[in-house]
């Protein structure tokens, strides 16, 4: 019994990870190579509140980030204020919607240096 | 991303759900039977529903307190006034504070057996149990004057089950085959009532789930999953009814182990259900259902 609670907990939270999504697009999109953005661009398909979003490259290290507007909409524009060197970065999230229930997700993207 | 707040908060909540089924359905299982139960047996199961009572509302206020941390995937947001706000504000909000009332004046009526106790009891295992019909689809889903009665009879005869499983297991550990007239009058009940868990379910469960593929999702999969446990749990109730019932009513004493152990699967069983209930449903929500903010909680676009 214990062995079941434990494999169907393990489940259920490895679904959680990719649980299904309200963001509809994002700038920097998703896995795309771009030059060093200035903003990260949020899109979602219906009004949340912004809770968290980080950046971080490939060492983990956290790149800042202007604070999440305490907004409800349905896009969001966050200012990088560092410039970001070529690399691997990773962009995570987390929204609240009306009736509270809360959202996340993340996705990658490459600086690459420009032409 | 599944943060530490999650597993946390989440936890609380599927604690919540089952101490308060607890609570309101030994309450409620005592207004119904207590003139057929032994005075003793009627104060021991008393005694397990104030526990449980208590071990619900500390778990819901700290369970709302925490919520704010929960949005923000961050302890330090616990008393962020924005989010405090937005929660106070939502559905989600009023429903947790219509739960934390109920399950107070639950909790101070089970101190006694008067009769003023028994009514306030209801009236507080009642509030308690009309919380789950103040948020998530039975507030926003068009048809929810539909989903509310139906979610309302799904929930208050599940927790008479869960409740009145407490007391059949004190009732028939302490006075044997003197419990059976109890068991008996109940399982008569149960027949009548129960399948109603499983209509409601199925009529809800046909609103959200709209096509095969959608039973594919983790919601879809918590339909099938509870559907499956129900049918267990039936199977259980019907080996109480049909064989163990009958042979305590004549005496055999052979027959109170074995009653005692369908109780007790049983009430693991629906604890079992009520806790994956907890986290799917803080998890994921029917995809055609993500919630919205009313008009006067939009702000403009940040950009």
């Amino acid at each position: 019994m214990k062995r079941l609670l434990g494999l169907a907990l393990g489940l259920l939270l490895a679904a959680a990870a990719s649980a299904h999504t309200a963001l509809t697009e994002s700038s920097p999109a998703a896995d795309a190579s771009v030059p060093a953005p200035k903003a990260i661009f949020l899109t979602f398909g219906g009004d949340v509140r912004l809770t968290v979003v980080s950046l971080t490259d490939a060492a983990g290290a956290a790149k800042h980030l202007d604070a999440v507007p305490e907004v409800i909409g349905s896009k969001f524009r966050i200012v990088v204020q560092e410039p970001l060197a070529p690399g691997a970065y990773k962009v995570v999230w987390r929204a609240v919607g009306g009736d509270t229930h809360i959202v996340s997700g993340e996705f990658g993207f490459t600086v690459v240096a420009a032409p | 991303m599944f943060f530490l707040t999650d597993a946390l908060v989440i936890g609380l909540r599927a604690v919540v759900f089952v101490a308060l089924f607890q609570a309101a359905g030994a309450a409620l299982f005592l207004a119904l039977y207590e003139p057929q139960t032994a005075p003793a047996i009627a104060e021991r199961l008393r005694l397990v529903a104030r526990i449980a009572a208590l071990v619900a509302l500390i778990a819901a206020v700290v369970h709302y307190v925490l919520t704010p941390a929960r949005m923000a995937g961050d302890f330090g947001s616990t008393f962020d006034p924005s989010l405090e706000s937005l929660l106070l504000r939502s559905s989600s909000g009023t429903a947790h504070i219509v739960r934390v009332v109920g399950l107070a004046i639950l909790l101070l009526s089970l101190d006694r057996a008067r009769r003023i106790n028994m009514w306030a009891g209801c009236i507080g295992a009642g509030l308690a149990l009309f919380s789950f019909a103040l948020m998530g689809h039975t507030v926003i889903h068009p048809l929810r004057l539909l989903l509310a009665p139906l979610l309302l009879v799904h929930v208050v005869v599940a927790s008479v089950w869960l409740g009145a499983l407490a007391g059949l297991y004190i009732a028939a550990r302490d006075t044997g085959t003197a419990s059976a007239p109890l068991v008996a009058r109940f399982s008569s009940h149960a027949t009548s009532a129960v399948p109603g868990i499983f209509v409601c379910g199925v009529v809800m469960s046909a609103v959200f789930i709209r096509s095969f593929a959608a039973l594919a999702t983790p919601y879809g999969a918590m339909v099938l999953g509870k559907s499956l446990g129900f049918a267990v749990l039936m199977a259980l109730a019907a080996q109480n009814k049909w064989r163990l019932g009958p042979r305590l009513s004549a005496g055999d004493a052979s027959a109170v182990p074995a009653l005692l152990r369908t109780v007790r699967a049983e009430w693991v069983l629906i604890a079992v259900v009520l806790v994956a209930t907890a986290v799917v449903t803080s998890l994921y929500a029917p995809e055609h259902l993500e919630g919205s903010f009313a008009p006067e909680h939009r702000d403009a676009p940040s950009h």
